[in-house]
């Protein structure tokens, strides 16, 4: 059943359910895709780690507190995201090894971009300069370890707080605090450094 | 409190974040809307042919078990009738019939027993 503070209750199979289960998913599915877009690099990889981890939640955990969702969701997404990048791994070790590095270039723009990025209705140059923006920093973000990534992405671009970070990453309040000082340390100093 | 340079860096970020999936294209926005939409789908329907599986499952595990007991105590000469299949088959109608199975439980076989004896005695009659 659903509850007025946000669903400490289990919610009932019902169409309120489905609602909220809708709503859920509505809002975070662009979010998902983006951080899963950052780690794998590949939109079809990310939509399909996104869908995958859609479907376990609501088959499996669809019937756990709304509240829950959030971090089980990010949870099971972050387990696809690491299944594909194992899977590539073993597949594809030389192919890997054969794709430019094309990010020197991108990083020498980037810390302008990234400073004025626009929010609202693109032309074709704010287009440019938000791509650019974008790929400056998902290069920062994939040079990062995993965990600081997954600390910086959850607390700052999904907003989830550090209970809930802690939850997504199966470690301690303590360790999210850490490796999210730590990612914006590197971030900070990466990006805004190569403007100087 | 005076913002500090992770300050600033965080709100940028995020700006550049939250503008990057505000303009995804079309194909994408697409594809999670389908991705959504089957998900959902499956809360409705995972659970009516799981639930559908399990009478068929037992009804198959117990044929199966029927057709196994058989041929374990099939008697060596063709064409006869075992005399264990016969009380196999019993035993399934005894299994098949909750209420038999219910008469043939534990302590409950004495009462039945004395209650024949006493029928056959006249008793009551």
């Amino acid at each position: 059943m659903a509850t007025a503070d946000g669903g400490s209750r289990p919610l009932a199979r019902s169409s309120d359910h489905s609602k909220a289960l809708d709503r859920f998913l509505s809002g975070i599915e662009r979010r998902a895709f983006r951080i899963a877009q950052i780690s794998l690099r590949d939109d079809d990889d990310a939509l399909d780690a996104v869908q995958d981890s859609m479907l376990k939640l609501v088959r499996s955990y669809g019937a756990r507190p709304e509240a829950e969702w959030k971090p089980l969701f990010y949870r099971i997404l972050e387990n696809r995201v690491r299944d594909v990048q194992r899977r590539r791994t073993v597949r594809g070790r030389v192919i890997a090894w054969l794709r430019p590095a094309v990010k020197d270039e991108a990083d020498e723009d980037s810390n302008d971009a990234i400073e004025n990025a626009p929010s609202d209705a693109l032309g074709p140059s704010e287009r440019v300069q938000l791509d650019s923006a974008m790929e400056a920093l998902g290069d920062a973000l994939r040079q990062l370890p995993n965990r600081q990534r997954q600390a910086f992405l959850l607390r700052n671009f999904e907003g989830m707080d550090v209970s809930e970070t802690a939850i997504a990453m199966g470690c301690s309040e303590g360790s999210v605090k850490t490796h999210y000082f730590r990612a914006i340390h590197v971030l900070r100093v990466k990006l805004e450094g190569l403007a100087s | 409190m005076k913002p500090t340079a992770d300050d600033a860096f965080e709100q940028r970020s995020r700006k550049v974040l939250d503008s990057s999936v505000e303009h995804l294209d079309g194909r994408v926005l697409s594809r999670l809307n389908r991705a959504r939409h089957t998900a959902l789908e499956s809360a409705t329907s995972a659970t009516a042919p799981w639930r559908l599986l399990v009478p068929a499952g037992m009804a198959a595990a117990a044929a199966v078990a029927v057709v196994m007991s058989i041929g374990v105590g099939r008697d060596s000469r063709e064409g006869s009738i075992p005399k264990t299949a016969s009380v196999v088959l019993e035993d399934v109608d005894l299994l098949s019939d909750a209420e038999a199975f219910e008469l043939a439980g534990g302590a409950e076989i004495e009462f039945y027993e004395w209650a024949a004896a006493q029928s056959a005695d006249g008793v009551g009659s």
